[in-house]
């Protein structure tokens, strides 16, 4: 017999995970956001609006906010532009080749966050062996500070989420049938049409799945901006951990971390909503 | 209308040489066919004609002029693909009109050309639709329109029948004749199905091993092929040994085949005394009336298909026959019979090289 609820009992496992631990707590955050502060307790009794109020009304958390958002977006973009080429190139390998580049590509991924972020601390340091090899090479007089700063969290970063770009590029590019580049050519269209007309808007599935995925783990990422970025980058994520763990001020942390998600999933729903037409936009000529 | 020529062709593809000299001539508004088995080179060859592979040796010349160092979208070529090659995420009128957008035509002349191509391949008040909501007849025919609408020089066709069922297949098959005849253009056509070639072509290739086995009419190559395995590509083939006893006209032998004498055709120049193949199509043979020469075969199966008795025979010498006889005729297994074979239809090949 095939009922749903068979269906349901296989997922069930993991859907009990999840409700455990990601549909709970979420629940107790929102709950939580609504709450007054107190002291000696994550939270008062009393019911308000005041978090958001001042989520809404302080200059400095919409700016933070915006930043972070703004600072996902740069991200994306630079990872999207670095991904694609190797992405079409990972999809046309032949599959003897195919697993040396992906392991390749997913390289980043295999050393832990702590360990990648020190390593590019030790890298990058005013004694470290970029500044070294650049002095040897004479390129510079005096080694350069390259840590604490805005440029190595974004470079520190997108190192760390291209393989979340390319391989739902790659697999949308691999579903391409090899015939409708030589369709193309054969009826007229040379190599760049050819990629705005066909390549692309047949790989925009892949994008926006890697879109979506880079840049939420851009505005959410703490441990790159904190260790590379020092005290000079301020991401919402850092300002809602300074709330929680140092002022413990939770439901107004709550508050700023709720906020963050209903911004970045309604960025996520514009996307798709865009995802369609925009197919259908780049396929058609101008 | 152009004329294509192909010579000193090559290509290898690692160890194996996929083409391995190819030289053909197609005429202006000609139907051509490069016929054989899968791996003989015929689709390589093809390729290399609409440019999407480099041959390591060798010339193609359309009018005169070679397209080696044009690339494929500048060679003005329609190419219609086994898997149809259709984009995806276009209408169909959008798929047809694709070619005419890369030639930057554009509004009402664009519209006219894609409805007068959709009309030529008799697809109508389909031009929004997604190719996925398509059949696959109706998939190869935006393909074929997307192909013509270009008025292209040449028409390429890799194999276009090949994934469709029997009923589409011969559909399609006449509509392709049709309007190639109707645009007069110049096509190639890859296939390793005989009937379609034959039906099709008015010149056919027959291919071995990257190199052309013979050419000729579909007739020329169906009754008079060079050697066996042309004729065993090109239908249902009998091949009995035969020895020239002598010529008796230009191409016309005395030959002993099967321990009795008959006249059959062949190439001119037969020695005296030369062993050769002789084929006898199974159309050709036929019972003999007593009395009236032929050669004894013994009955070793009878099989009723319908339309007939399919009997397979072994002469004297243990060659095997395959024929069709008419239904009513009375035949048993293991009775023997006396054959003849219809001196037009004989013919004497070379022993296949291969």
């Amino acid at each position: 017999m095939r009922s749903p609820w068979r269906t349901a009992l296989i997922g069930a496992p993991v859907l009990a995970l999840l409700f455990v631990f990601f549909v709970l707590p979420y629940g107790e955050m929102v709950a939580m956001s609504f709450r007054a502060t107190a002291s000696g307790a994550p939270y008062g009794e009393a019911w308000t609006l005041a978090n958001y109020g001042k989520v809404i009304g302080d200059p400095f958390f919409l700016a933070v906010l915006s930043r972070t958002l703004g600072l996902g977006a740069l991200i994306t973009g630079l990872t999207l532009v670095l991904s694609y080429p190797l992405a079409m190139h990972l999809s046309r390998v032949s599959d003897r080749w195919h697993v040396v580049f992906y392991a390749f590509v997913v390289s980043p991924l295999l050393v832990g966050v702590l360990v990648r972020n020190f390593g590019w601390m030790i890298v990058v340091s005013f004694e470290g062996p970029l500044n070294q090899v650049m002095l040897a090479l004479g390129l510079i007089d005096r080694p350069l500070r390259l840590l604490f700063n805005l440029p190595i969290v974004v470079v520190a970063l997108v190192h760390v989420f291209v393989p979340f770009m390319v391989l739902p590029i790659a697999n949308a590019l691999r579903a391409v049938e090899p015939a409708l580049y030589d369709a193309s050519a054969s009826l007229g269209a040379r190599g760049w049409e050819t990629f705005l007309r066909v390549t692309l808007p047949l790989s925009l599935p892949g994008v926006l799945a890697g879109v979506v995925l880079v840049f939420v783990l851009s505005i959410s990422a703490f441990v790159t901006p904190v260790l590379l970025g020092g005290q000079t980058v301020m991401m919402m994520s850092i300002i809602i951990i300074q709330q929680l763990i140092g002022v413990f001020a939770w439901p107004f942390g709550a508050a700023l971390a709720i906020s963050m998600s209903v911004a970045s999933i309604a960025i996520i729903v514009l996307l798709t909503l865009i995802a369609r037409p925009l197919t259908r936009r780049t396929a058609r000529w101008s | 209308m152009a004329h294509l020529n192909i010579a000193g062709l090559r290509k290898a593809h690692g160890p194996v040489q996929v083409i391995a000299g190819v030289d053909l001539a197609v005429a202006s508004g000609e139907f051509f066919t490069l016929l054989g088995p899968s791996g003989c080179g015929k689709t390589t060859t093809l390729r290399c004609v609409a440019g999407f592979i480099a041959p390591d040796a060798g010339d193609i010349q359309v009018d005169g002029s070679s397209v080696l160092a044009v690339p494929p979208e500048r060679r003005d070529f329609g190419v219609v693909f086994q898997n149809y090659a259709l984009f995806p995420h276009l209408t169909v009128a959008e798929n047809v009109g694709y070619g005419l957008q890369a030639r930057r035509i554009r509004g009402e002349e664009a519209r006219r050309r894609v409805g007068e191509a959709l009309a030529m391949v008799q697809l109508f008040g389909l031009k929004d639709r997604l190719p996925r909501e398509l059949s696959g007849g109706q998939q190869q025919r935006v393909a074929l329109a997307r192909a013509i609408v270009i008025r292209p020089r040449l028409l390429l066709l890799d194999e276009p029948l090949a994934n469709l069922d029997a009923k589409l297949r011969h559909e399609l098959r006449w509509l392709i004749r049709d309007v190639q005849r109707a645009q007069g253009i110049t096509a190639i056509y890859v296939t390793h199905d005989h009937a379609e070639a034959m039906s099709l072509s008015d010149r056919i290739a027959v291919m071995r091993q990257g190199q052309i086995a013979q050419i000729g009419t579909p007739r020329e190559i169906y009754q008079r092929p060079a050697e066996t395995y042309v004729a065993a590509f090109t239908g249902e083939t009998n091949t009995l040994a035969a020895k020239v006893i002598g010529e008796i006209g230009p191409g016309r032998y005395r030959a002993m085949v099967a321990g009795s004498e008959l006249i059959a055709g062949g190439p001119p120049g037969l020695a005296t005394g030369a062993e050769r193949r002789l084929l006898a199509r199974p159309e050709s043979l036929s019972l003999a009336a007593a009395g009236k020469g032929g050669f004894a075969v013994r009955v070793e199966a009878v099989v009723y298909v319908g339309a007939g008795l399919r009997c397979e025979m072994v002469t004297e010498q243990r060659e095997k026959l395959v024929l069709q006889l008419p239904v009513q005729t009375e035949v048993a297994v293991g009775s023997v019979l006396t054959l003849t074979i219809d001196p037009e239809h004989a013919w004497l090949m070379a022993e296949d090289a291969a």
